[in-house]
């Protein structure tokens, strides 16, 4: 293999190890100063020169963040987000089933179109989009996010099950249809575990972005009772002072369990997400 | 959609002629109908391809592309909002007229493709650099790879929110580390070089990360042969780096530019709450400057018209990249 | 295909139908506010407002609505945050009202904002000021103008905005100065002070690229006897005598050193930030400033003194400002018509602006609660010049006022950042073609 063998000190104290080193620092500084910022007290947030931990911890900050409509916020993106997320999945599967197997004509352009689609800047639609709902009533609403997150989420979901589906063997299929299945009942019996770990894929992919998706949220959803975590968190604060303290208490608590996840499913999140880009 | 979260996979997962040429081979669409149990067959499943496409199809035909067009309209109209909806009172070429006019376009425009390709620059070197080191570190590399997803698992908000903290002019840690450093008092997002150099740190910390795991995956998938082969040659580390290891990512990371690029023309969250575009217009990108157009102006039809030509920048960029993602492809194909 | 190419259009279809739909009736809006009845039943309604302060660093607000509910005991007004910057408040503000929001019943705007949130349709008619002359007699002209469009008033007056010149009391002392009356004296004075070592700066003002310039330079220009445009807003007036002296005085006032360059990128707070902190001789600034120059965290604080801003040598008036300040409007699609007037109107008067007046720095647009001797007596001595000051008033009156600030701005700062250097000529002639264009709707 090759990495050459290092012996003595030279096994500890080395290239690689310095990069690791530089790297993790690097990476966690900014993170170590939000955890820290976000339990210390205000006149500690804005001291000269900042202290590097709280002098006297607090939690109040937490308290303050979850008293100040932030459970709103993550009670909204949580909905919108997770309802999204299944609509755009259980669209994708069968219309990346049919791209991937079936012999229906325009599969070229469909597939070019959902390409432009998934990369087309939100805000090209923004004030038609806006129209539109405010036409139907839907602004300020669940659905009003919903409904354009699963249009902006599914090309690219179709895509990443598509893919996933080409390398499915394709005798399963022809069993099933000679046992009489239907076309639904072969996606979802026989199709479908077969492509598990596309649909993690595509759901985390999916999840994410709507997650973190703040333009649309801000025109539509302006107005507090449905605001979601991004535009809570950028309109949070006052014309004197943002406070920092309960602003990061709210960071942590959402950034937290996306990160414990991270962790727990490490594998098959970093397996997700380089699958494709290395199997193509 | 702002984020960058998505590209590489969605680069690689482009090629829409090599998925589709193996079942093109046995397909009779493009055949004169003739009767017989297997055409009718074909027949059978192209339909049924096409209803389980269509649910799909409507969403983002009612949700995109319908918009999509309205937007051109509304870029041609005199628009203002009226009490019940917009109230489009006549067409006009005004608004393009302002458009190409405007300085503010051309630099919001240069500045999200100079911002773009300086930004996805650093993030594929030092995220190449940083897949070589995880890939030849023997402790520690699954727990450096969790630590590594949680920057690209922030909210942008959330992460502009903390950069803003770290920046602030008057109690910033990087505020006061450059004052120890330099002497005096630096005001990082007031003056617009600081403040384009320091929004491009923000990104490039959240990004970096996950470039590295991209990479790093092409890394482990790269068949060892050619290294071994590289080994007997007497190749160094370096050497094997340039000659063997890169050129074999080039497809992926080629494809992974390519959309990133295109991605970035959204570039709004990090803008918008780190810096509101200032200070002046100095990081207004394209979608930021259509925002404040929009809403902030009220100034619709012009707003409409930064929208639909950003959008078009997109799609001809998309199709004009759409060789290359072939050309690409097809070289990784063969080698 | 044929299926999916049929819901396409058809669906498409539908929704133009109704996008159009909307185009055609406006009728909401002929409710007649004023006519609008005070309920029985108890009503809340939501006001939209950033904080603030009063002398005590307690809400002001608070004090206000709890005032307001002893007099209308069946309103409850429920207090709304605002994000932090005008610009990000104003664009929720209209993404949110323009969506058919209920709430906020009443919101408190900048003084610019009456033309094109009356435009389009994002602020209720509140009657016609000839129509109530008894009412809007109270306020001086400039105010009444400012809020209405087309006739109409669009919000009621809470607190203006004037500007003073601020200056080191204890460094004129020092060297024998008088309070300066013209321009010409500034200059002299605060170079003999930078000279001295006495300060970095002379004379700090407001030159980023955005409002702060417009607001500056509009000044300049009143002093010089001119304007950015004539006072229905609809002919620009700026290419002048009086433009090119303006100009020319302000891209003076850096190249010849009296300002850094710096003020390029000074808005209120970093010219505020110079002053306090003991850099600068003179500031120009609102009212606000006097409380920061004099606070705990100020190097300056006990010697500083505020005078109207001066005249040109020569020229005929002192003590202009420029008119700003801000003010409640009332949504159009409020559910609570009656008591959001209730609301709005009563801020405006005479009990709410006392209170407003003898506890808080914010200044009361209603000329009989300024001409208060309890008010003018106060400690800061901004209210006593309050009444002398003479407002000018930027072209808000046309709805397309961002876009002509935006002409004035991105045309005057270059002069400025470049340290002075530029045809200043020039730069007028460019800001008046491009203020013209921005009228006619042709601009961004």
């Amino acid at each position: 293999m090759r990495t050459r063998e290092r012996r003595g000190w030279r096994r500890v104290v080395n290239p690689v190890n310095g990069g690791a080193l530089v790297m993790v620092v690097l990476t966690a500084m900014p993170l170590y100063w939000l955890v820290m910022n976000s339990f210390k007290p205000p006149e500690e947030i804005s001291a000269v020169p900042p202290g590097a931990v709280p002098k006297a911890p607090t939690g109040q900050n937490y308290g303050d963040a979850f008293a100040g409509g932030f459970a709103t916020y993550m009670l909204n993106s949580v909905l919108v987000c997770a309802v999204a997320t299944v609509i755009v999945l259980s669209l994708a599967t069968f219309a990346g089933y049919a791209l991937a197997r079936t012999p229906m004509r325009g599969r070229g352009p469909v597939m070019v179109a959902l390409l432009i689609i998934s990369v087309y800047p939100a805000i090209a639609v923004l004030v038609p989009l806006y129209l539109m709902q405010r036409q139907l009533g839907l602004l300020n609403s669940y659905p009003a996010l919903i409904i354009p997150y699963v249009a902006f989420n599914l090309p690219f979901a179709i895509w990443i099950l598509r893919n996933y589906m080409l390398s499915v063997p394709r005798g399963l299929e022809d069993a099933a249809s000679i046992d009489g299945c239907s076309p639904v009942r072969t996606v979802l019996q026989v199709i479908l575990p077969q492509v598990r770990p596309g649909l993690f894929t595509a759901g985390v992919f999916t999840f994410t972005a709507t997650w973190m998706e703040f333009l649309m949220a801000l025109t539509f959803n302006s107005q507090e009772g449905f605001r979601t975590i991004p535009v809570g968190m950028a309109l949070f604060g006052t014309v004197f002072e943002v406070p920092y303290g309960t602003l990061f208490a709210a960071a942590v608590a959402v950034t937290a369990p996306i990160a414990i996840l991270a962790l727990v499913f490490r594998r098959s999140v970093v397996a997700g997400l380089t699958a494709g880009a290395v199997k193509g | 959609m702002s984020s960058t979260e998505k590209a590489p996979t969605a680069a690689a997962t482009v090629p829409p002629q090599r998925g589709g040429a193996h079942d093109k081979g046995r397909g009779g669409a493009r055949r004169p109908a003739f009767s017989g149990p297997r055409d009718a067959m074909e027949r059978r499943m192209a339909r049924i391809g096409w209803l389980f496409t269509a649910p799909s199809l409507v969403v983002i035909g009612l949700i995109t592309i319908f918009p999509i067009m309205y937007s051109l309209v509304l870029s041609f109209s005199r628009v203002r909002i009226g009490y019940d909806g917009f109230v489009v009172e006549s067409m006009t070429f005004d608004n393009y007229v302002a458009l190409f006019a405007s300085q503010d376009f051309y630099y919001a425009l240069g500045f999200t493709v100079l911002y773009t390709v300086i930004t996805v620059a650093v993030e594929l070197v030092l995220g190449t650099l940083a897949a070589l080191v995880m890939e030849r570190l023997t402790t520690g590399r699954g727990w450096m790879m969790a630590l590594m997803l949680i920057p690209w698992s922030m909210i942008t908000v959330v992460s502009a929110q903390l950069w803003g903290y770290i920046y602030n002019s008057s109690f910033g840690v990087a505020t006061w580390a450059l004052e120890g450093i330099t002497g005096s008092t630096p005001l990082i997002l007031g003056e617009p070089v600081p403040a384009i150099t320091a929004m491009m740190v923000a990104d490039i910390w959240k990004t970096t990360p996950f470039v590295a795991i991209i990479v790093l995956a092409g890394l482990v998938m790269l068949p060892q042969d050619v290294y071994e082969a590289a080994e007997v040659d007497g190749a160094n580390a370096w050497k094997t780096f340039w000659q063997v290891t890169l050129p074999q990512l080039r497809a992926t990371i080629a494809v992974a530019i390519l959309f990133r690029i295109l991605q970035a023309f959204g570039l709004f969250d990090l803008p918008f709450v780190l810096t509101g575009g200032g200070p002046g217009t100095a990081t207004q990108s394209l979608a930021v400057m259509g925002y404040k157009v929009l809403f902030q102006d009220l100034n619709i039809g012009p707003g409409a018209a930064v929208a639909t030509a950003t959008g078009l920048l997109v799609t001809g960029a998309c199709l004009l990249f759409l060789r290359s993602f072939k050309a690409q492809v097809g070289r990784e194909e063969v080698s | 295909m044929d299926l999916s190419r049929r819901a396409l259009l058809g669906g498409g279809a539908a929704l133009a139908a109704a996008s159009l739909a909307g185009c055609s009736s406006g009728t909401g809006q002929a409710r007649d506010a004023l006519a609008a009845e005070i309920p029985d039943r108890p009503v809340t309604i939501d006001w939209i407002s950033q904080v603030l302060a009063d002398n005590d660093g307690k809400d002001l607000r608070r004090t206000l609505v709890t005032a307001f509910q002893n007099r209308f005991p069946t309103i409850t007004v429920n207090l709304v945050d605002v994000p932090p910057t005008t610009d990000v408040r104003r664009t929720t503000l209209t993404t949110q009202i323009a969506s058919g929001a209920t709430s906020p019943d009443v919101f408190l705007g900048d003084c610019t904002w009456p033309a094109q949130f009356a435009y389009n349709s994002l602020a209720q008619p509140l009657g016609e000021v000839a129509g109530e002359k008894e009412f809007w007699s109270g306020y001086p002209d400039p105010v009444s103008t400012a809020v209405s469009y087309e006739g109409s008033a669009y919000a009621f007056p809470m607190y203006v905005d004037i500007s003073f010149l601020y200056y080191r009391k204890d460094l004129l002392d020092k060297h024998g100065f008088d309070p300066p009356e013209t321009w010409e004296q500034v200059s002299d004075i605060a170079l003999k002070l930078t000279k001295a070592g006495d300060v970095r700066y002379g004379f700090v003002w407001q030159g980023a690229s955005a409002e702060p310039i417009t607001c500056n330079f509009t000044e300049f220009l009143a002093d010089a006897g001119g304007s950015l445009m004539n006072e229905a807003a609809t002919e620009v007036t700026v290419d002048s005598a009086a433009g090119r002296r303006a100009m020319e005085f302000m891209a003076g006032l850096v190249s010849s050193g009296v300002s850094p360059a710096g003020v390029g990128t000074f808005a209120e707070e970093q010219s505020m930030t110079a002053f306090s902190s003991g850099q600068a001789a003179f500031l120009r600034n609102w009212s606000y400033a006097w409380g920061a120059a004099n606070g705990a965290d100020s190097a300056v604080s006990g010697k500083v003194g505020a005078v109207l801003r001066p005249r040109f040598d020569g020229g005929e008036r002192r003590g202009l400002s420029t008119l700003g300040g801000w003010h409640n409007y009332v949504n159009p699609h409020t559910r609570n018509l009656g008591a959001s007037v209730a609301f709005a109107r009563w801020v405006a008067q005479e009990e709410a602006q006392t209170i407003m007046a003898t506890t808080s720095p914010y200044t009361p647009p209603l000329s009989s609660v300024l001409a208060d001797p309890e008010v003018t007596g106060q400690d800061n001595p901004t209210f006593g010049l309050s009444a002398d000051a003479q407002f000018v008033v930027r072209p808000s009156q046309s709805p397309r006022y961002p876009q002509i600030s935006k002409a004035v701005y991105t045309n005057a700062n270059p002069l400025v950042v470049s340290g002075g250097r530029g045809d200043t000529d020039a730069a007028v002639a460019e800001m008046a073609a491009g203020m013209r264009t921005a009228h006619e709707g042709a601009a961004l």
